[in-house]
């Protein structure tokens, strides 16, 4: 006889399989491949980047006004929070700073408002289904123009 | 406290036959649960594999050491005293499971999360805290949510590379995570995912589990191997990184290629010579215990 702390058990995992069944997770998206998409939809002019940065998606964006195009970064947040990534990656690249995560616009690197961001969206995910973390996309804004919003 | 536990316990065994559940029957069932919960990613990637590329791909992925970890924890688990729980935790942490593999959708954090709160759960029952520890530690083992870890570490691990090469006369400069030698001039970076901790989290906790499950209790050299497996570890993953820098060719190997797989064998081969060495019945037993 199958004990009852059994049969319950059994309808739990049951219930486990069925929901794996029926959910489908969506392919992981390509930040950077959408970003480009948009923005080329928006009229936008996009290059190859000046040199490729450790296989981290990039590219550059003319902007007008600016009389280089402007070298833009995808970075996966889990790479970018390193205290000794941000240093590295303006001695390469230079120009001037901004940072676009979630939609929300810093020009500066602030470490501390990108983690309670993700907190929030990390909280907001785990109950609406989606874990999408979504990329940290610098821009290097040559000198000579000013840093605007661009996406 | 013992005298309060050992009561505890007898009122746990004395409890009403109807509203009670066998303790091995139940850690049985609910185990079985959370080692599918825990399997099923894995098991799904193999079966969806579209050719045999991603297949090979998904199959390099499965670790050893959790394999062996949860052989073991059922093992321990069999050897539980025939003793009862009460209906309302053995069925409160049954709804406990189901509630959280149902409402959190990514099957790794709700794992974390139920193997955290059953923990907590049964902090209180001696024969139980040893379960939920285990259980936590193989979830926590996973370094699901330690981005803020890895980061750190990778800062670290930066600067003990860049001071190793120069005490052995390697020319080296770094500006931040970004270390340039003559291999590689362009630079490599150090990002999160090629942090020490990715090889001390499997490797120490690994460990751990695994004396957990072999003893019936810590003792302080058991935490003294944990401590010398976390080293050898990071040691490891300096060696790598090290060789990382040698050429572009060599990068590519060390970071996923052959390399990679000697780096992930050498882990798993440390971690169990450790764990025999220090259950080897022929080996004298520290007298001071800890857990």
């Amino acid at each position: 006889m199958i004990p009852r702390f059994g049969l319950a058990a059994a309808a739990a995992l049951a219930l486990f399989v069925l929901l794996g069944i029926f959910h489908r997770e969506a392919a992981a998206p390509d930040p950077a491949g959408a970003l480009i998409a948009r923005l080329r939809a928006e009229g936008h002019t996009i290059a190859k980047p000046r040199k490729a940065l450790w296989d981290t998606p990039g590219f550059a964006i003319s902007v007008a006004e600016c009389p280089a195009p402007v070298e833009t970064l995808v970075f996966d947040f889990d790479e970018i929070l390193s205290p000794g990534i941000m240093p590295a990656v303006q001695a390469v690249e230079g120009g001037t700073l901004q940072v676009d995560y979630g939609g929300q616009r810093f020009d500066r690197f602030d470490r501390a408002a990108l983690y309670g961001l993700r907190l929030r969206n990390g909280a907001a995910g785990l109950l609406h289904g989606r874990l999408a973390d979504p990329p940290v996309i610098l821009l290097f804004w040559p000198a000579g123009c000013t840093p605007k919003d661009v996406f | 406290m013992a005298e309060a536990a050992r009561r505890h316990d007898q009122s746990m065994a004395m409890a009403s036959p109807g509203w009670s559940v066998p303790l091995p029957q139940f850690c049985l069932y609910l185990l079985g649960i959370l080692a599918v919960q825990y399997w099923a990613g894995t098991v799904a990637l193999v079966v969806r594999s579209p050719n045999l590329d991603t297949l090979e791909r998904a199959l390099t992925q499965i670790s050893v050491l959790p394999v062996i970890e949860w052989f073991m924890l059922f093992g321990f688990i069999r050897r539980l005293p025939d003793r009862t729980i009460p209906a309302t935790l053995a069925y409160g942490s049954l709804a406990l499971v189901v509630a959280a593999f149902t409402l959190i959708n990514h099957q790794r954090f709700a794992f974390l999360f139920e193997s955290f709160a059953l923990f907590l759960l049964w902090l209180r029952l001696p024969d139980l805290r040893r379960v939920g520890l285990v259980l936590l530690l193989i979830a926590l083992q996973r370094g699901q949510g330690m981005t803020p870890l890895h980061a750190l570490v990778s800062w670290v691990d930066t600067r003990m590379l860049t001071g190793v090469m120069s005490l052995i006369g390697q020319p080296v400069t770094r500006i931040g995570n970004l270390v340039l030698s003559q291999g590689m001039p362009d630079g490599l970076v150090i990002l999160a995912g090629c942090a020490s901790s990715n090889l001390m989290l499997p490797m120490g906790l690994g460990l751990m589990i695994l004396l957990l499950v072999s003893r019936e209790q810590l003792t302080r050299r058991d935490y003294e191997w944990v401590a010398l497996t976390l080293a050898v570890a990071v040691a490891i993953n300096i060696v790598r990184l090290y060789l990382m820098l040698g050429s572009h060719a060599a990068y590519e190997s060390w970071h996923e290629g052959t390399g990679a797989s000697i780096v992930s064998v050498a882990g798993l081969v440390v971690t169990m010579g450790v764990w025999m060495i220090a259950t080897d019945p022929k080996r004298p037993l520290s007298r001071e215990a800890g857990a």
